[in-house]
């Protein structure tokens, strides 16, 4: 019984994790259906931000790193937009996938080219306090993570609902050409959504920097893991992506405890296919109108 | 007095030879390669109401999508001729910067914001308005429509399509236009549905001082709302006038109002003289 | 005299080759593509020597590999630019054709040996059944779904790929000892692969070619355009998306099995994401929708690496640090350059190399009325 809590927590922490990533592409895909493909390497990228914050080469203390590490996602969203989703306006969707596919490869290919393949090793700045449950071990990072990533969805939640320009953001989403003529910015709100999308997935990869000892080369994969989660949550649904992520995390953390380590992406992905099969448009997706 | 063939002079100017309201000058309108319109003229005067009418694919819409500034999403593009909307060009504008100088558009379709509510879609309206006073514009557009008022909190894509012509019209109003563009107003729509909603545009018209250009296909109702009309085929004007004229012009009544004059038809041969005319006048 | 190219009747129109010139062309891309062999492996043509540089550091394994991929991208582009679809499973089909031709290719003690064609289309056959399967739910709805299900089916593939290797052949890769051998003629050496594979590539080429000639073709070019419209015309919308996911799955994944045979071995590390994703950029770049383009995509994806040693080191002359960046990032700066050309021939010229192509010939047919 204690293995399984054990394991909860654990999955529900990455999960949270995960579940920024794929909120910040939800984000995107709804206000502007761009599908960002390069959406885990933007993650990818806030953590290596936060590894030269901190160098040792420029030696900024934590407090001062992170803000400005999570500060670089909003040029950077806005850099990504302009060069990779703005010039394809009004391409069908298929171009626009194969830019951001594009998008990645660029991505990582800088990434390694800046930074290099070896691990880049990084010290946590995060309190590494493990408490005890009822004999469940539940280390500080984990709440912090959990805690963080709560924070960011109810911010953002309330964002979405409760703002004029989240109100704009969600008739963007709703029906594009109508958003247009009620005299949206369309322009505008597509950049908010990069930057905000691009925000998350920084915060995301600055979590994931101090959770794991070094910044490798090996979180591209664990951003694809956002793409599992979209298609558990349902495409276009917010809450979705959120819940969804936690379950891919949760998954995650079951298999690794109780079968084999080494096939938890692979069996997640397997549980992406089978969703698929059964309910193409996730837990809370909707189904689709298409008008002809 | 019969109604002129005439395709030059922005008609409807007002008395005293004042600038109207919307002044189309020439204008044509290509998408890629093909012209949809190929110049056309008109005007609209400050509180008036003229009518667009003409079978499918005439170019209002495009006409309508040019005034408005949406054409670039449709690959459109106005290769030549002004708008000039309260004397300033607002040819190239960006669409929300024209809402913004108060042109606000009732699309072909309603295109209501499906899963925002009701309540969401009129707010919606007033993104790009410039002038204060949301509150009131929306307590007036609930006014207007006591229907949306009962369904505020739904989910527009669940109302009626009456109801979402309310909500298309509502949505135009938030942006507390001077002129209202409304396309294809009855398509799909009931009679007496359609009464109802003209006559609430009437009362629009009389207390906002709003001025309307209406695309119609339904000739009929457009006439019997607008002072003035413009009919198009194939992307050119080929009559224009006021209501009334056009009314009692019996090419127009045996090809957009369905009235016969007698009980011979009049042949295809004859039909529509007033384009043979024209070329004869051009 | 006719002025131009024109066809007269549908029979005509359906012809592969339709008028001299293009006869003409054809019989010249014969001849050449038959002479490359001798000339990249001699190194001089016609008895004239060529350097290094102008053949751009080719050697025959790079030609073949990229005849390889050449039958790998048409299956892709039958899909994506034919149909519409999205695939990001080359990889792990690749992976999939390795499985069985290492089952039923004779690779282990007492593990049947059948013949290498017979393997061959076995494993195009599991490929379309495995395509068949995993596209039937995803294709119901929207082509994105394709996508995400091949993405998954990736990872899946390429971790039964693993799981497979360690179990029956260790940690070390599967060694593919049997030579290749088609109808008792061995494949063993460079040569006569080439002719091989430029085999597999013109029957590939012509079967797709064929396949869009068709009823068939004309309903999956309708599905990628419209596809509520082409519902709408009686064709079975699905149906079609997954017949042309079977398909493409048939040709990568027996071309996977051709792949890993001619390396003469397989490991996870030649079933990458990245280079499912390379296959994507050779199709665009090349000019979706095109069969010539997808294989001058193909010979890019081959050819910009080399040419950028051989710019490096024509450039490390002149700037040696300029060399010392190429030589360490060469994959980096590969991938860097097929981005960027994604990306400029989505955004300025989506009909890729070929359609560049087909302008130009129409500029210089219509010349001097060229617009």
């Amino acid at each position: 019984m204690t293995k399984l809590a054990q394991l909860l927590i654990i999955g529900i922490a990455t999960g949270s994790i995960y579940g920024l990533i794929a909120l910040g592409f939800t984000l995107v895909y709804k206000a502007t259906k761009v599908f960002n493909f390069a959406q885990g390497d933007l993650m990818m990228l806030g953590a290596y931000m936060l590894v030269s914050f901190s160098s040792t080469s420029l030696g900024l203390p934590a407090w001062v790193a992170i803000p400005l590490a999570l500060a670089s996602a909003i040029p950077i969203g806005l850099a990504f937009q302009f060069l990779f989703a703005r010039p394809l306006i009004g391409q069908p969707f298929l171009p626009v996938v194969m830019a951001t596919i594009g998008a990645s490869l660029i991505i990582q290919a800088v990434i390694q080219m800046n930074w290099g393949v070896v691990d880049l090793p990084f010290e946590s700045t995060f309190p590494q306090k493990v408490f005890n449950v009822s004999g469940v071990r539940v280390s500080s990072f984990d709440l912090i993570t959990i805690g963080v990533a709560a924070a960011c969805v109810a911010l953002f939640a309330l964002f979405f609902r409760l703002t004029r320009i989240g109100l704009q953001m969600r008739a963007a989403a709703a029906h594009n050409e109508a958003a247009v003529l009620s005299g949206i910015n369309i322009h505008r709100v597509s950049l908010i959504a990069w930057g905000i999308g691009t925000m998350l997935a920084f915060v995301a990869g600055v979590i994931l920097a101090n959770g794991q000892g070094a910044v490798t080369f090996s979180l591209a994969g664990l951003g694809l893991l956002a793409f599992p989660a979209v298609v558990i949550g349902g495409l276009e649904s917010v809450p979705g992506a959120v819940i969804g992520g936690v379950i891919v995390g949760v998954l995650q953390a079951l298999i690794a405890g109780y079968y084999d380590p080494l096939a938890q992406d692979s069996l997640v992905y397997a549980a992406l296919l089978l969703m698929l099969l059964v309910r193409p448009t996730g837990l809370f997706g909707q189904r689709e109108i298409q008008r002809v | 007095m019969t109604a002129t063939a005439a395709r030059t002079d922005p008609s409807g100017a007002q008395p005293g030879g004042a600038e109207p309201l919307l002044a189309v000058d020439n204008i044509e309108v290509t998408y890629g390669v093909s012209l949809a319109v190929r110049g056309i003229s008109f005007a609209v005067p400050e509180n008036g109401a003229v009518a667009l009418l003409g079978p499918n694919g005439a170019g209002k819409t495009s006409t309508i999508r040019a005034i408005s500034g949406l054409l670039d999403i449709h690959n459109g593009a106005v290769r030549d001729g002004d708008i000039r909307f309260a004397g300033r060009s607002i040819r190239g504008m960006r669409a929300d910067k024209i809402v913004a100088s108060g042109v606000a558009q009732v699309p072909e379709g309603r295109l209501v914001f499906a899963q925002l509510t009701v309540d969401e879609n009129l707010r919606v309206g007033a993104s790009a308005r410039a002038t204060p006073g949301i509150e009131d514009s929306l307590a007036q557009v609930y006014d207007l429509f006591p229907r949306l008022k009962e369904r505020n909190r739904q989910q527009a894509g669940w109302l009626s399509g009456g109801e979402q012509q309310m909500v298309a019209i509502g949505r135009a109003l938030m942006a507390a236009p001077r002129l209202l563009l409304l396309d294809e107003l009855s398509l799909g729509l009931a009679p007496m549905v359609i009464e109802g909603i003209f006559e609430r545009l009437g009362e629009v018209r009389r207390e906002l001082g709003t001025a309307m250009l209406l695309v119609e296909q339904n000739a009929r109702v457009a006439l019997g709302f607008a002072d003035y009309g413009h009919i198009l085929e194939t992307g050119q004007i080929v009559l224009e006038g006021p209501s009334a004229d056009l009314k009692d012009n019996p090419m127009v009544q045996e090809s957009y109002l369905g009235i016969r004059s007698d009980d011979t038809r009049i042949g295809f041969a004859q039909g529509k003289r007033y384009r043979r005319r024209r070329r004869w006048l051009s | 005299m006719s002025a131009g190219a024109y066809t007269t009747s549908y029979r005509h129109d359906q012809r592969l080759v339709r008028s001299m010139a293009m006869r003409v062309w054809v019989v010249l891309l014969v001849a050449v593509v038959a002479y490359l062999p001798w000339v990249v492996s001699h190194k001089s043509a016609f008895g004239i020597e060529l350097s290094k540089h102008a053949l751009l550091n080719m050697n025959m394994t790079q030609v073949n590999i990229m005849l390889i991929v050449t039958v790998g991208a048409l299956g892709l582009n039958l899909l994506t630019g034919y149909t519409g679809l999205i695939s990001i499973g080359n990889a792990g089909f690749f992976a999939l054709g390795a499985i069985v031709a290492s089952t039923i290719g004779g690779m282990k003690e007492g593990w049947p040996e059948l013949p290498f064609p017979v393997v061959v289309l076995a494993a195009g056959v599991v490929g379309a059944v495995v395509g068949a399967l995993v596209g039937l739910p995803s294709l119901r709805i929207r082509g994105i779904y394709l996508l995400l299900a091949t993405l998954g089916l990736h990872f899946v593939m390429v971790f039964l790929y693993l799981k497979f290797q360690v179990k029956w052949f260790g940690f070390g890769g599967i060694q593919f000892v049997t030579p290749a051998s088609l109808f008792g003629f061995d494949l063993n050496t460079d040569i006569r692969w080439y002719y091989f594979l430029l085999g597999c590539v013109a029957v590939s080429f012509l079967l797709t070619k064929n396949l869009l000639r068709t009823r068939q073709g004309r309903a999956f070019a309708a599905v990628r355009d419209h596809a509520i419209a082409a519902s709408m015309s009686g064709i079975n919308v699905p149906r079609m998306r997954v017949t042309s996911f079977a398909i493409s799955s048939f040709m990568i994944t027996a071309i996977g099995a051709v792949y890993v045979w001619y390396l003469g071995a397989a490991s996870p590390d030649n079933f990458t994401l990245l280079f499912a994703i390379q296959f994507i950029a050779m199709i665009v770049i090349g000019g979706e929708g095109s069969l010539v383009g997808t294989i001058l995509g193909a010979a890019l994806w081959s050819l910009i690496p080399n040419a950028l040693i051989a710019f490096s080191e024509m450039a490390g002359g002149i700037s040696p640090s300029v060399n010392r960046t190429i030589t360490t990032w060469q994959t980096q700066i590969t991938n860097i350059i097929f981005g960027v050309l994604i990306l400029v021939v989505i955004v300025f010229n989506p009909s890729g190399l070929a359609g560049l192509w087909a302008k130009l010939k129409r500029a210089v047919v219509r010349w001097p009325y060229t617009t």
